[in-house]
């Protein structure tokens, strides 16, 4: 089997069945996995919108705003406020990080560039990670199409290195900006996405409901 | 069965994505323009109503109102009949 999946055996009938139905099962999983990932995702920004009920469950119970227009604008407002809230501390960690690379390379190391943050060679946040060489890879030409035939080699193996010590603080600190700002962006949609469904419901009389009462 | 059931609709949705993953990418892009927008243009008045002596997160006219005539409501409503004050588990209002 491993023969086939490597290409390095003429395959039977029955093996690119089984072939088959291991690509479809590998299939299946991943868009399973990507489903229930998504599936997270509705549940957080579910919970992201519910923000908007406590906002302003008082005002409609109260009546004080009695029109779709009226409650739109006042949760579209305390919506502003929030994403303002959300939206500080990213970037306030983006600042952060921009103040921290121009304080470093004026006072410790005046040669440090924007580029070498992202160098594997020497001093950059990439050491940290394997970097495969996809343009080098090497390739075949089979039945007329040039396709990779190889794996590709490594450029770096991840290792640390004190001198880039700058390049992995400053990739922890725009990484934990990315997370929040993934919050952020989701709890602004989540919110705008439920005011203008609530406002077109909350006001609107439900015949059904209207027809149970009589 | 249900289980299968259960199963093969998740993987149908994950289908949905993957195909979908385009138009999620850029609709997070534009509510993060959206937001940055927001945040730039709120985080100005912000400073600006700070040098006024205000604040950009001082509670809404209509809040104080819903306020004012909800205690009214609840004063008026025998204590069996008085409804929760926080319906949702959400955070707190502003």
């Amino acid at each position: 089997m491993m023969d086939v999946l490597l290409l390095t055996a003429p395959i039977s009938s029955s093996q690119r069945t089984q072939m088959l139905y291991l690509v479809i099962g590998f299939l299946l999983f991943l868009f399973t996995i990507v489903g229930a990932i998504g599936w997270l995702f509705e549940r957080y920004i579910a919970r992201l919108s519910r923000q908007v009920d406590a906002d302003t469950w008082k005002v409609v119970q109260t009546r004080i705003v009695n029109s779709p227009q009226q409650f739109r604008k006042l949760a579209m407002k305390k919506n502003y406020r929030h994403a303002l809230k959300d939206f500080f501390f990213p970037y306030l960690l983006i600042a952060l990080s921009i103040g921290l690379f121009f304080v470093y390379q004026a006072w410790l190391d005046p040669t440090l560039t924007f580029a070498d943050l992202f160098d594997y060679t020497d001093r950059g946040f990439n050491t940290l990670f394997p970097i495969i060489d996809w343009d080098n890879i090497p390739r075949s030409e089979f039945f007329g199409l040039v396709i990779p035939s190889d794996f590709p080699s490594l450029l770096n193996t991840p290792r640390f290195v004190p001198e880039a010590m700058i390049s992995y603080v400053l990739f922890s600190l725009i990484v934990i900006a990315g997370v929040f700002f993934v919050r952020a962006v989701l709890g602004l949609f989540a919110r705008t996405v439920r005011i203008y469904k609530e406002a077109n419901t909350t006001f609107t009389k439900s015949l059904s409901e209207v027809a149970k009462q009589l | 069965m249900k289980e299968i059931i259960g199963f093969l609709k998740r993987t149908l949705i994950g289908v949905a994505y993957v195909i979908g993953s385009p138009v999620i990418a850029f609709v997070f892009v534009l509510f993060f323009v959206y937001g940055t927008i927001i945040f730039i243009a709120l985080g100005l008045k912000s400073i600006y109503l700070f040098f006024t002596g205000r604040g950009v997160f001082a509670p809404f006219e209509e809040d104080l109102k819903a306020h004012t005539r909800y205690e009214y409501m609840q004063k008026a409503t025998p204590l069996a009949h008085r409804q929760p004050t926080t319906p949702t588990s959400g955070e707190s209002s502003t």
